[in-house]
């Protein structure tokens, strides 16, 4: 029952949506001449930082944009190679070094939140 | 003359209104309704109050209460009395000194025994033949080792057992009835074989063989001191518990490492770390003292519910709930404020004492020899002339932190005066009056005697273990001892490989792809 005064029912909110289609993962597929081609978008993250890699900005008015790339995107896998665990500069080499790429990307914007969070201490000495 | 029967006493009621009064319990509508046939409608919370007749009189004719029927009697509250006054009589010293008079005595029998025995023969008591009392260079050097070893032995013996004991204690004390008894049955034992064998064959022995024998039992005795230094001095060093030492009516605590002790040496440790460091106990701080009376409405009212049967009873228990709950909040933060205000009136008054005091001083100079303005005065005379101007401050000081019992105006000239005379600052002189640390600080406590009564479940001589609780007495202050084992800590190396030693820059940088 609706009680007065301002709280809103949750389905009635203008920004509810229970379309996850978002969050799906999808695959983009880049093509470029040559491979000192710029693709378009910036790349954070590694295993060194125990995160994924993650898109933190994309090129306005590119291929990367038009193809639906944006901010927050978590490449999951390049040609079928896995990046979920794979050390930042290893990442940069395969995307630079191919001039086609099969992405599979999925929308992830906790992931991508938590790249920017302070780093935690490694653990020293052994618990008891 | 005939004194009423103890226990009896006698008044008459006047009708002058004091201060009693009386909470009726909790009664039905019906019953108030029913005599006074009006009032009974109102409903809620009512209280009743009823003042009872004080006696006002009771100067006049009360009879002291004693346990005594008589004039001339005794009662069994003198006799008690008389038993508690153990710290100076004749009695309590020679229980304190009986102990340690015992082991002297067996020991210095021990320690004369082979003097005796090597002298006998020489002093013809017993009649042997002069050539076998001749004493050629092995047995000389025998003598001397010998009276080497007593010396060593006498030396080692006073540097560690001739002191005043430090504590009393209820039980035997079985390290040293252990050590006193060894000594006793080797001195013994040795005495026997020296009447069967030397005094015996009087024609075979020689007196070599007499100071082999003598020089053997100081070595036996040597051994035994040896054994004496480990047990009594040696085996509690080392910590293996941990105890808790927790005063009762302040809730003041400390933690020390003890070591492998009886129940009752590890109370006399404890109570020797007790004097050392723990603070006065003030018993008339134990109510922080707050300027303003109690506030009447602040008393705790106790509400009944006359018409209850009429209400609902969860709203009505709910509101009482939080009234009560309220009364105990505000209780919270009274305390709270009132601490706060006594802290902060302490720290008004200490300041103005501080300044007083530094003021006092500047008036007295130490007096050189070329100055011959003002009459001299010894310290004892300076300090009453600068008394005065502090006293006023240090008075008031005192009062707010309830120790002027604890200060005679005798005590505080005569610390005035030493200070004086030793050149100390303001501040030296008042710290014994602003740090109440040590137990000693309190002049009070400088007896030479302080009883304790021990309390612990299980036999006093036994040794102390993990979860052993003992409590210890002195008339309202009381400590209790918890004792818990340290814990065994197991060190295991932890090795870092140089080659892991190395550092890399973790900047979560972009990289533009």
């Amino acid at each position: 029952m609706k009680r007065s005064g301002g709280i809103v029912n949750r389905s009635n909110h203008p920004a509810y949506s229970n379309n996850l289609d978002q969050f799906a993962m999808r695959t983009v597929t880049l093509v470029r001449e040559k491979a000192s081609d710029p693709l378009g978008f910036n790349i954070r993250g590694g295993m060194e930082h125990f995160c994924g890699i993650y898109l933190s900005k994309v090129t306005p008015n590119m291929e990367a944009e038009r193809l639906g790339l944006k901010e927050s995107d978590q490449i999951l896998s390049v040609n079928g190679i896995d990046f979920e665990d794979i050390e930042h500069n290893k990442a940069v080499k395969i995307l630079k070094s191919n001039t086609q790429i099969q992405m599979k990307v999925r929308f992830f914007p906790y992931g991508y939140k938590k790249t920017y969070d302070k780093v935690q201490n490694a653990n020293v000495g052994t618990p008891a | 003359m005939q004194a009423p029967a103890a226990g009896q006493r006698s008044s008459t009621p006047k009708a002058r209104p004091g201060f009693y009064v009386l909470f009726r319990g909790p009664r039905r509508v019906s019953e108030m309704t029913a005599g006074a046939g009006g009032d009974g409608g109102m409903g809620g919370e009512v209280i009743e109050v009823q003042i009872l007749p004080q006696d006002d009189n009771w100067g006049d004719n009360t009879t002291a209460i004693t346990g005594n029927t008589s004039v001339r009697s005794e009662s069994f509250q003198d006799v008690t009395i008389i038993g508690r006054d153990q710290e100076t009589g004749v009695t309590f010293t020679c229980q304190r000194y009986a102990g340690s008079a015992l082991c002297a005595l067996v020991a210095l029998f021990a320690f004369l025994s082979p003097i005796a025995m090597v002298l006998i023969p020489r002093l013809n008591v017993i009649q042997l033949k002069s050539e076998h009392l001749k004493c050629d260079s092995e047995c000389d050097g025998l003598l001397i080792s010998f009276s080497f070893k007593l010396l060593i032995l006498l030396l080692g013996s006073w540097a560690l057992f001739f002191r005043q004991p430090k504590a009393t204690m209820p039980r035997i004390f079985i390290f040293r009835a252990l050590v006193t008894m060894l000594i006793f049955v080797f001195t013994f034992s040795y005495w026997l074989f020296y009447v069967v064998r030397i005094l015996e064959n009087r024609d075979e022995v020689r007196y070599r063989s007499i100071v082999y024998f003598a020089v053997s039992l100081v070595d036996a005795l040597l051994f035994i001191q040896y054994l004496a230094v480990i047990l009594l001095e040696l085996r509690h060093l080392t910590p293996q518990y941990m105890v808790k030492v927790l005063r009762s009516p302040d809730g003041e605590s400390r933690w020390y490492n003890i070591g492998q002790l009886s129940v009752q040496r590890a109370a006399a440790w404890v109570l020797e770390k007790y004097y050392q460091d723990f603070t006065i106990y003030n018993p008339y701080l134990d109510r922080v003292p707050s300027k303003k009376k109690p506030h009447p409405s602040n008393s705790s009212f106790k509400y009944y519910d006359v018409d209850g049967n009429e209400e609902n009873p969860e709203s009505h228990t709910r509101a009482m709930l939080t009234a009560s709950a309220r009364r105990r909040d505000s209780a919270h933060n009274e305390r709270f404020y009132e601490e706060h205000e006594y802290e902060r009136r302490v720290r008004k008054r200490k300041a103005r004492l501080i300044t007083a005091a530094e003021e006092a001083f500047t008036h007295i100079k130490r007096m050189h020899d070329d100055q011959g303005q003002s009459t001299p005065m010894n310290p004892h005379e300076a300090a009453q002339s600068i008394f005065p101007s502090l006293a006023r401050a240090l008075q008031k000081y005192l009062r707010i932190t309830r120790q002027q019992p604890r200060h005679t105006m005798d005590s505080i000239l005569s610390h005035l005066a030493i200070c004086l005379a030793h050149d100390m600052s303001p501040r030296a002189f008042l710290e014994k009056y602003l740090v109440s640390s040590p137990v000693m600080q309190n002049d009070k406590e400088h007896r030479g005697v302080q009883s304790w009564g021990l309390v612990c479940d299980q036999l006093l001589s036994r040794p102390i273990n993990g979860g052993t609780i003992f409590q210890l007495r002195q008339a309202d202050v009381c400590l209790l001892c918890s004792i818990s084992h340290i814990p065994h800590f197991s060190i295991a190396e932890e090795i870092i490989h140089p080659k892991s030693n190395k550092f890399v820059l973790r900047l979560n940088s972009e990289t533009s792809v």
